[in-house]
């Protein structure tokens, strides 16, 4: 284990906060706003609290395991080789959904922007962007997590301040209308859209100041709930919950039908897209690192360079596997396998990992009396 | 790497940057019902069908420079086809450059193709879904075939779309102008299907285009047109009023009250079986003219005329949201959406059968006005 200490405290925020948001905030509104109408930004600061507590979890595994990284953790816990599976799946899993993703940021990109490239060609040109940075240390992905927050956030804030001028914000009411069971299953699309809190196990160990970060994670899920509950009530003001409902990505055609009387840029979607591919690249980007760390450090390679090309045709076939974007929905939210996987994986292993812990020093410490 | 995004280039004077679409019933208009019964195995029979006749009108690229003043002369292109989309093709077809959706500023809906509900909702469903729209053009009804209007040539702009734009901007001063942006549209239509549309009519013989009301749009079809007057009294009862003025006769003379200020508040509830909607309205403002001679410098005076205008306003208003609903059965008021927002409990009762408690409802206007400047004489 490198005994590097590189990150500070503000790399760690910007480094979750940007892994954090994704494309999920293209799509999300439409389904959580389709279930629970107008109540979507209660389940939002809902999903906020879940989130920050499963991250709470991932800490105190951490902390416990005295900050070792997640397949040592993992193999030390349950064996090399039950450690090594579960490790593995972990990786595949974010892999899975975040090149999901990228089909789905592929799609934006070519209904909005480029009409006529190929799909393959903005999905290669991603992933080899992608593969360039990976292959880089993680001091440089940090830096890069912190350069892009600005960029990200700056213009995004900018704009959603400009369409409130056109919000009613009644479109709010009423307040706690539906039944208990929509709010159960809304909630699964808007915590698919906080998908990329595994970040914290691969960020943690490299930080200067460990004791805390406890406190920056609950910052930066702060932060990251703030955001989306902005959109939320955004998209639901400027569309009410019937429009919400038919468009298919509702926080691009908010900010399409955008107009600022008197400005000289009249269509700020090609601009603000051009921020948006942030949004998804930095995404990927720490996902893919995430993953790539695992596989390195499961089959021993020697560096993460060996790793990130074996995951780079993964990545390839299972964004382009949906036929369309009808099945790519379903793949992402409508299967019961990687719903279960995913509650295992955050909710279940974590636990699991506390508890052999703990029995394992109970058990070393009755063997030594 | 670099130039990966040349993919797509398009080179700025190869395109064609349309500023209007206009849309009209084309000749086969009337085939509507049997092309109803087309399925999927007899794809070819509809193809050739003219449903609608669509033009697009852009700016002349070549007049428009530095040392050329105003706006750009237009020109048009003229399609017949059976889609929007197919129009589009269609129109490429006859186009030696791209043609580019992204720069509409209008889009002007014939009377006649709100007659047709399902080519209106075919129409609507392209606007909705194409991503290349502007969500932020202006929609316009026109009495007749929209083609002539953007042929017109009005008398004070080169174009026609210049001046209808300019004229529904006007509407945050005047409220007999109603402006409506296809993103408004979009969403009054998914929330109830009713909507209320500005309306030109194009008088040939004195050769102008005025804005003549509202078009009445209730379930994707045209019920009937608000005149001017009435459409300030609906502007004042929906909260949509921006600035206008109302006016009385008193001894024989008008008095004309300029509005600039105002407050709506709506209240609904269930008394019996019935719904009543209470609507108070607050307005402020100042005489703009009476007669010489009148002193109104005189607290009872003034009092006086307030009255007047409470009593005259409110039965105004009665009467123009009673016809809007008895008659027309639509509700631009915002009555359901209020009933949804801040009384829950009650629309899960009276949702079911909403359209009838709706027609049967009973209205209250009170109006409450507050003159307070009267010009700069006594």
């Amino acid at each position: 284990m490198r005994e590097k200490k590189i990150i500070g405290d503000f790399g760690l925020f910007t480094t979750i906060s940007v892994a954090i948001v994704g494309v999920g905030i293209f799509s999300c509104p439409r389904e959580v706003i389709d279930k629970v109408g107008s109540d979507a930004w209660i389940v939002t600061l809902v999903a906020g609290v879940i989130i920050c507590l499963l991250l709470q979890l991932i800490y105190t595994v951490m902390m416990k395991n005295n900050f070792e990284d997640l397949t040592n953790i993992l193999q030390n816990t349950f064996g090399r080789i039950l450690g090594g599976v579960f490790a593995i799946t972990f990786a595949m899993y974010s892999i899975y959904i975040v090149s999901l993703g990228m089909r789905e940021f592929v799609e934006v990109i070519k209904l909005y922007l480029l009409r006529r490239t190929p799909t393959e060609f903005i999905l290669m040109t991603t992933i080899l962007t992608g593969t360039y940075l990976v292959r880089g240390e993680i001091g440089d992905l940090v830096k890069f997590n912190e350069i892009s927050f600005w960029l990200m956030f700056v213009p995004a804030f900018t704009v959603l301040i400009f369409t409130a001028v056109n919000a009613d914000f009644t479109n709010l009411l009423p307040v706690l209308n539906n039944k208990p069971m929509d709010y159960l299953s809304s909630s699964k699309y808007i915590l698919f859209c906080f998908g990329g809190i595994e970040i914290a196990y691969l960020i943690i160990p490299y930080l200067k100041n460990k004791n805390n970060s406890s406190r920056i994670l609950r910052k930066s899920i702060m932060f990251v709930t703030f955001f989306y509950l902005v959109v939320m009530i955004l998209v639901l003001a400027v569309f009410s919950k019937s429009q919400s409902k038919i468009l298919l990505w509702p926080t691009i055609t908010m900010i399409q039908s955008l107009e600022i009387s008197g400005t000289f840029i009249e269509n700020w979607e090609g601009i603000v897209m051009a921020f948006w591919i942030f949004f998804y690249f930095t995404t990927f980007v720490n996902t893919y690192f995430f993953s790539g760390e695992i596989v390195k450090n499961v089959f021993k390679l020697k560096d993460i360079k060996l790793s990130s090309l074996l995951l780079m045709p993964i990545i390839y076939v299972v964004a382009l596997y949906p036929d369309n974007i009808a099945q790519l929905y379903t793949l992402q939210f409508g299967t019961t396998p990687v719903l279960l996987i995913a509650i295992f994986l955050f909710v279940i292993l974590p636990i699991l990992i506390l508890l052999v812990g703990k029995n394992r020093e109970r058990g070393g410490n009755t063997n030594e009396t | 790497m670099l130039l990966s995004g040349c993919w797509d280039k398009v080179e700025i004077d190869r395109r064609n940057f349309i500023s209007t679409i206009a849309i009209d019933v084309g000749e086969d208009i009337g085939k509507e019902k049997e092309l109803k019964k087309l399925n999927l195995v007899e794809p070819s029979s509809g193809i050739n069908i003219k449903k609608i006749n669509v033009t697009y009108g852009f700016p002349d690229m070549s007049t428009v420079g530095a040392e050329k003043s105003g706006s750009a002369q237009e020109k048009y292109i003229n399609t017949q086809a059976y889609s929007m989309e197919d129009a589009y093709s269609e129109a490429m077809a006859k186009s030696s450059r791209d043609i580019y959706l992204g720069h509409t500023k209008l889009l002007i809906l014939s009377s006649d193709i709100l007659n047709h509900k399902d080519t209106v909702k075919e129409i609507v469903d392209y606007l909705q879904r194409s991503p290349s729209i502007n969500r932020m053009i202006q929609v316009v009804v026109s009495d007749g075939p929209a083609e002539d209007y953007l042929k017109f040539k009005p008398e004070t702009e080169n174009n026609t779309q210049y001046y209808i734009s300019g004229l529904m901007d006007n509407s945050d001063r005047n409220s007999r102008i109603m402006s409506m942006n296809l993103n408004e549209l979009l969403i009054l239509l998914s929330e109830n299907g009713n909507a209320l549309l500005p309306m030109i009519s194009l008088d040939n013989e004195r050769k102008e285009l005025v804005l003549s009301g509202a078009a009445i749009i209730e379930d994707y079809e045209l019920k009937g047109v608000f005149s001017p007057i009435q459409l300030i009294n609906i502007q004042l009862l929906s909260g949509k009023f921006k600035a206008g003025k109302k006016a009385i006769y008193l001894d024989g003379h008008p008095i004309d009250y300029l509005i600039d200020g105002y407050h709506r508040k709506i209240r609904v509830v269930q008394e019996g079986n019935k719904l009543v909607i209470n609507v108070d309205i607050k307005l402020e403002g100042q005489i703009g003219g009476y007669y010489v001679g009148k002193k109104i410098l005189d607290e009872g005076e003034l009092q006086k005329i307030q009255n007047a205008f409470n009593s005259s306003i409110s039965e105004d208003l009665r009467k123009a949201m009673e016809l809007a609903i008895k008659e027309y059965g639509i509700d631009p008021f915002g009555v359901r959406e209020h009933i949804e927002k801040f009384n829950p409990s009650l629309w899960n009762k009276i949702e079911k059968d909403w359209k009838t408690k709706y027609k049967e409802s009973s209205v209250n206007v009170t109006v409450d006005t507050k003159i307070r400047r009267i010009g700069a004489t006594q």
